[in-house]
């Protein structure tokens, strides 16, 4: 257990991470890596089409202690293209094992799945992102969380230029006592990569890293 | 034998130039309108798509246009009905192809 967060975690820092776009061009690759205050992630995807992709996803989680591994599925439902912008409606689901290093759950495991649904609106300046997500972990993990994305571009590059975003995220966990946090963040991707770094009204980083091919 | 030479120099100049006109004309150059086209990424995908064609020698994307260009084989041709199915394999709608020649 303690070897796998360590990997998510060697792999954050030596690489970094983006949250844009679950599913891909057909044959295309996706790596993400992802870290916040509550969970390192890593979640690698290959789209057979540009309406699903399928993957394998390896969280941990720092307060609830335990590790989920999932086969992960991201459906696309419906995009609408425009002109001048895109908006997105995607489902997705997992189902795996968690397994847990708290002390009450001492290398507990348990059967897991998630699920939730997300909707993004963007254009050159602005982007629009809702998202939620049911985890259901039998005894060691059951929870629902949800956010939203707020993000303005201060300038539109064009193809090939570095692309930066001035984003806010807030989130929201119905659960837990103290159930709202707020993150600043910046967004810059060029290319196939994209990066972001943040940080929340914690004080905890947020730092993401994710690359296509 | 200086007349010939510049009787000779003058045609040959003239050939060459036809030929390299010849050439230019089956060099193909075309434009996609494409909706949806809102960030880099979105244009990866297109572009890696349309690049698996052996017809393809470049592709390039005006993101203020909402445009994708597509530079060809010099002798190679892709149809349109090709080109708005990679596009929209890759996610994206073809609003309208133009050919330049």
């Amino acid at each position: 257990m303690r070897y796998t967060f360590y990997i998510v975690i060697i792999f954050g820092l030596f690489i970094e991470s983006i949250d844009a776009r679950p599913v891909s061009y057909p044959g295309g690759w996706t790596i993400m890596f992802k870290n916040d205050a509550n969970v390192n992630r890593i979640h690698t995807h290959l789209s057979p089409t540009h309406k699903y992709s399928l993957g394998y996803n390896v969280e941990y989680w720092h307060d609830e202690e335990f590790v989920l591994n999932s086969l992960q599925i991201n459906n696309l439902i419906k995009r609408w293209n425009k002109k001048r912008s895109q908006a997105n409606f995607y489902i997705k689901s997992g189902i795996g094992l968690a397994y847990s290093d708290k002390s009450t759950f001492n290398e507990e495991v348990e059967l897991s799945g998630f699920s939730g649904f997300s909707f993004d609106w963007e254009n050159r300046r602005y982007f629009f992102k809702y998202q939620n997500r049911y985890t259901e972990a039998g005894n060691i993990y059951d929870a629902f969380i949800q956010s939203v994305t707020f993000g303005f571009a201060p300038y539109e590059g064009d193809f090939g230029d570095l692309h930066t975003w001035l984003m806010l995220k807030l989130e929201h966990k119905p659960e837990k006592e103290d159930n709202f946090e707020i993150t600043p963040l910046f967004r810059f991707f060029k290319s196939v990569h994209l990066f972001e770094l943040g940080l929340n009204d914690r004080g905890k980083f947020l730092y993401n890293y994710f690359i296509r091919f | 034998m200086k007349r010939i030479r510049n009787l000779i120099i003058p045609f040959l100049f003239c050939i060459s130039f036809n030929i390299n006109a010849e050439q230019n004309d089956m060099f193909g150059e075309i434009h996609v309108s494409v909706n949806g086209l809102v960030c880099d990424f979105c244009a990866q995908s297109i572009v890696k798509m349309l690049n698996k064609e052996k017809s393809v020698k470049a592709v390039d994307v005006n993101m203020d246009e909402s445009m994708i260009k597509i530079d060809l084989k010099d002798g190679h041709d892709i149809d349109d009905k090709k080109i708005t199915k990679l596009i929209t394999d890759a996610g994206y709608n073809v609003e309208k192809i133009h050919r330049v020649e």
